[in-house]
């Protein structure tokens, strides 16, 4: 649009363009002018009214032109006002819409016409109404821009963010207050907005640090998780190269990754090394983007690291319990398997394979028809029943041949489970599998033995029943014995009381006379020396020997009569010691005998010693008696011990005796020799039975005549002693 | 020594005279007096019964048979260890038994000695020489004050 002077103020420009037109006619008509004068007024006059008249022409054109021009403008500004890209609504006080655009009409979905006169608050949700009246009370009391931000509803209930300007102005005529308001639809930068937030929120509370860096590779941006991760804050970090994550010696990674990106390829799932600011490593999975500016230029990269250090133990971890899982799986004792919901072997440990006789691998994917075709049916049973009842199923005895051991009739405890996925669902069966064919064998053993012992048993308790009879009627016997026994000792103490008295007696009485007899025999050798003939005198001797005799004799049965009732007083005797002592006793005895004494190593004996020293007494006595005619006389002592028992042994190369008579060598007043030959009262021998059989001993005696006699005795070791022997 | 004096009590009147020929051998210039019971031996230890008006005695040795009527050698040795003045008086049991049950009885009654009566007279002669070299001469015999000392 060309400036124009507007009219009023351009009255002399007027009148001068007037005039000129003016003089340029007249210049056209000079020859139509008379007089000077007369003609000067009146063409003074015509001119002016000539310049009026054009002047009055150019204002009307000119007017004309205004008018125009006007229009044009009014016809602009109604295109401008409707077709501007904001709505404009025209409030009264109330709110009432006035005036609308068609922007502002179409904003609302609505006709304008319907719109004039109606309230705007129809169209404001009812959160927002609070702000709607806030806005509308401001810009009236107010004389300011306002601006508010509401949520709307349009006509075909739409939801519309919209911005309302609204400034206040006032009518020329009756200076009415008008709100004029603006409506941006603003829905679309609001969704822009709650998606950028969102954007931030999601980048700031990734798990993954994300970082922004240049094409120079200097981070531009740095989240959370690249704080935790890195440990520089993000004011640390922006600003500084991305070098500063990377180790030393992987520097040229990044030379390669932003070769890369310079490409506008992306880089995915990089495992990696990083350094945190303290210095450490952190192995990371890196993912980087080309960012590309509203050109689509490149202008840098986006990048994501994850922390994978625990993903990778937790791999290894996976991997560790995985093996674990498995070896204890495959080496437990007892068989294990795991089968799908058809019956078919997923897996299964060495014990079981080894059991069903296949190998591992043999079974997998195999139906259990295939592999132990005689456990199907009650397989199929069990396995019916846990997906009936999602219950275990425990310690079921199964029962048949295997491939592993045709003909051989096994038995096994199985303990069948369901497994699930996590949902629930069961994807097949678990098996406990252990042997138990040779404990079935040894119960239904037990069993038999069991009924077997049951009827021994009864068999048994019939012939105690006899037993117990017969062993009653034993029992009242032995009780008649006892009492027989009882009266026995009672008789025996009284007999050897009767004995005590005897032999007091004999020894007392029996010895007094033959004391008597041989001491008035030799007051009478005395009183008679010399007196007597040499063959009376002779007598006198032979009286005293036999009495002297019949004394020993009488002292002899009289020791021998004692042994049975002298108490035993055992104690360790040294046998060595007690054959010393009784040689050196003998030695008065020996002059002029050539006696080779073999004496051997002696025990130390549990006995009686003055008894003991009595038998060996008079066995040596013995065996020196009787080597009397001996002129190289031997007489050998050993003893032998056995685990229960000493065996003492005296031998001579003596006179001997005849063996028939080796039983009565040992009876009271048995003699195998004449008195003649040699002396001794025949009582020793018994003597020394007696004491050797009250020490729970024997002796006996072995010999040949001429050829010398073997004496034996026995002494038990623990020094038990016999009931007295009669 | 003064007033030696041997007792013997001996029932058998063989065995009696055997003794005291012996004893005559063999200590000649003792008072040697033989009774033939113990009631004898006692009336005479105790100055009673015949001759009436005797004095008690304190005899050198008492030689004692166990085996007598009425008192036996026991009674007589469990009597005199009661009286005051035969408490200490040396007796010395000479008997035929060697029962062991008769010699543990003697010493617990106070016998100061035991001999068995040996058949062979030879031996039973030297005992009597030994008995009585040793309580007769050898042996110093307590002070006569210590017989009456104690009631």
């Amino acid at each position: 649009m060309k400036p124009k002077p507007p009219i009023p103020t351009a009255a002399a420009a007027l009148r001068r363009h007037a005039e000129g037109r003016l003089r340029a006619q007249q210049r056209n008509q000079k020859s139509a002018v008379p007089g000077q004068r007369l003609a000067a007024d009146a063409k003074r006059t015509l001119h002016e009214l000539q310049v009026h008249q054009i002047e009055l022409e150019m204002q009307n054109t000119e007017l004309q032109e205004a008018r125009d021009r006007l229009d044009a403008q009014l016809e602009k500004y109604t295109d401008l006002y409707d077709f501007a890209p904001a709505g404009y609504f025209s409030l009264d006080k109330k709110g009432v819409i006035q005036e609308v655009n068609l922007t502002g009409a179409a904003l609302l979905g609505v006709e304008r016409s319907r719109l004039i006169n109606g309230r705007f608050a129809r169209f404001v949700t009812p959160a927002s109404q609070p702000d709607f009246l806030a806005f509308l009370k401001r810009v009236f009391v107010e004389t300011g821009q306002e601006v508010c931000d509401l949520a709307m509803v349009k006509e075909d209930d739409a939801a519309m963010w919209a911005r309302l300007r609204g400034t206040v102005a006032v009518s020329a005529g009756d200076s009415r207050k008008w709100c004029r308001v603006s409506v941006a639809d603003i829905t679309a930068f609001q969704h822009a907005d709650e998606a950028r937030a969102r954007l931030v929120a999601i980048v700031e509370s990734s798990d993954d640090a994300i970082i922004g860096k240049d094409l120079h590779g200097i981070i531009t941006s740095w989240n959370r998780a690249a704080e935790r991760l890195f440990g520089y804050t993000e004011a640390e970090a922006v600003g500084q190269p991305v070098t500063m994550l990377i180790p030393a010696d992987l520097r040229m990674e990044e030379t390669r990754i932003l070769e890369i990106i310079r490409r506008g390829e992306a880089v995915s799932h990089y495992e990696t090394t990083r350094r945190r600011k303290d210095g450490t490593p952190v192995e990371v999975s890196l993912t980087v983007s080309p960012v590309k500016n509203a050109r689509g230029e490149i202008v840098g990269a986006s990048k994501i690291a994850r922390d994978i250090t625990e993903r990778k133990r937790s791999v290894a971890e996976l991997q560790r319990v995985s093996v674990l899982l498995d070896t204890l799986l495959h080496t437990a004792p007892i068989g294990f398997c795991f089968l799908d919901r058809d019956l078919r072997f997923v897996r299964i440990n060495a014990r079981l394979a080894q059991i069903n006789g296949f190998s591992v691998e043999a079974h997998l994917g195999r139906h259990v028809s295939e592999i132990v075709p005689a456990l199907v049916d009650s397989l199929g049973d069990v396995t019916g029943r846990i997906l009936a009842t999602g219950e275990a199923v425990l310690n079921h005895e199964f029962s048949g041949e295997t491939p592993a051991a045709p003909g051989w009739m096994r038995t096994w405890s199985e303990s069948w489970y369901p497994v699930r996925d996590n949902a629930g669902e069961v994807l097949g069966f678990g098996g406990i599998v252990e042997e138990v064919t040779a404990r079935k064998q040894a119960e239904e053993q037990i069993h038999r033995l069991n009924a077997e012992l049951d009827q021994r048993v009864v068999e048994r308790t019939a012939a105690l029943g006899l037993e117990i009879a017969a062993h009653r009627e034993a029992e009242e016997r032995v009780g008649q014995l006892n009492g027989q026994f009882t009266a026995r000792v009672a008789e025996l103490a009284d007999t050897n009381a009767e004995l005590e008295s005897f032999s007091y007696t004999v020894s007392h009485d029996l010895r007094a006379p033959l004391r008597h007899v041989l001491g008035f025999v030799r007051l009478l050798a005395e009183g008679a020396e010399g007196k007597l003939d040499a063959d009376t005198a002779q007598y006198l001797p032979r009286i005293a020997d036999a009495a002297t005799r019949m004394g020993q004799l009488i002292d002899a049965l009289l020791d021998f009569s004692r042994l049975g009732r002298a108490g035993l007083h055992q104690t360790e005797v040294r046998l060595d010691a007690l054959i010393e002592e009784r040689r050196a006793h003998l030695q008065p005895d020996l002059e002029g005998r050539a006696i080779e004494w073999k004496i051997g190593p002696l025990p130390v004996v549990q006995a009686d010693p003055a008894m003991l020293r009595q038998v060996l007494a008079n066995l040596i006595e013995n065996a020196v008696k009787f080597t009397r005619a001996q002129p190289a006389a031997i007489i050998e002592i050993t003893c032998e011990s056995g685990p229960t028992e000493h065996v003492v042994h005296i031998r001579d190369n003596g006179a001997g005796f005849d063996p028939r008579y080796a039983d009565k060598l040992f009876g009271v007043f048995q003699r195998l020799h004449s008195v003649k030959d040699f002396e001794g009262t025949g009582i020793g021998l018994a003597t020394s039975r007696r004491i050797i059989h009250r020490h729970g001993g024997r002796i006996w005696a072995e010999s040949q005549p001429g050829q010398g006699a073997d004496f034996y005795f026995s002494l038990p070791k623990n020094g038990q002693i016999t009931a007295i022997t009669p | 020594m003064k007033h030696r004096h041997i007792l013997l009590v001996e029932d058998d009147p063989d065995s009696a005279e055997l003794a005291m020929l012996v004893l005559k051998k063999i200590a000649p210039d003792v008072s040697i007096t033989q009774v033939s019971d113990g009631v004898a031996a006692l009336d005479f230890l105790e100055g009673r019964g015949e001759p009436a008006g005797r004095e008690p005695q304190r005899p050198t040795v008492v030689l004692l048979d166990l085996k007598m009527p009425r008192v036996d050698g026991f009674g007589v040795l469990e009597r005199m260890r009661a009286m005051p003045a035969q408490r200490l008086t040396r007796v010395v049991v000479l008997s035929a038994s060697h029962h062991d049950r008769d010699i543990q009885r003697a010493y617990e009654l106070g016998a100061s000695g035991y001999v068995v009566k040996c058949i062979e007279f030879d031996r039973f002669r030297s005992s009597l020489q030994a008995i009585w070299d040793f309580w007769g001469t050898y042996n110093t015999p307590p002070p006569a004050s210590a017989h009456t000392s104690h009631s």
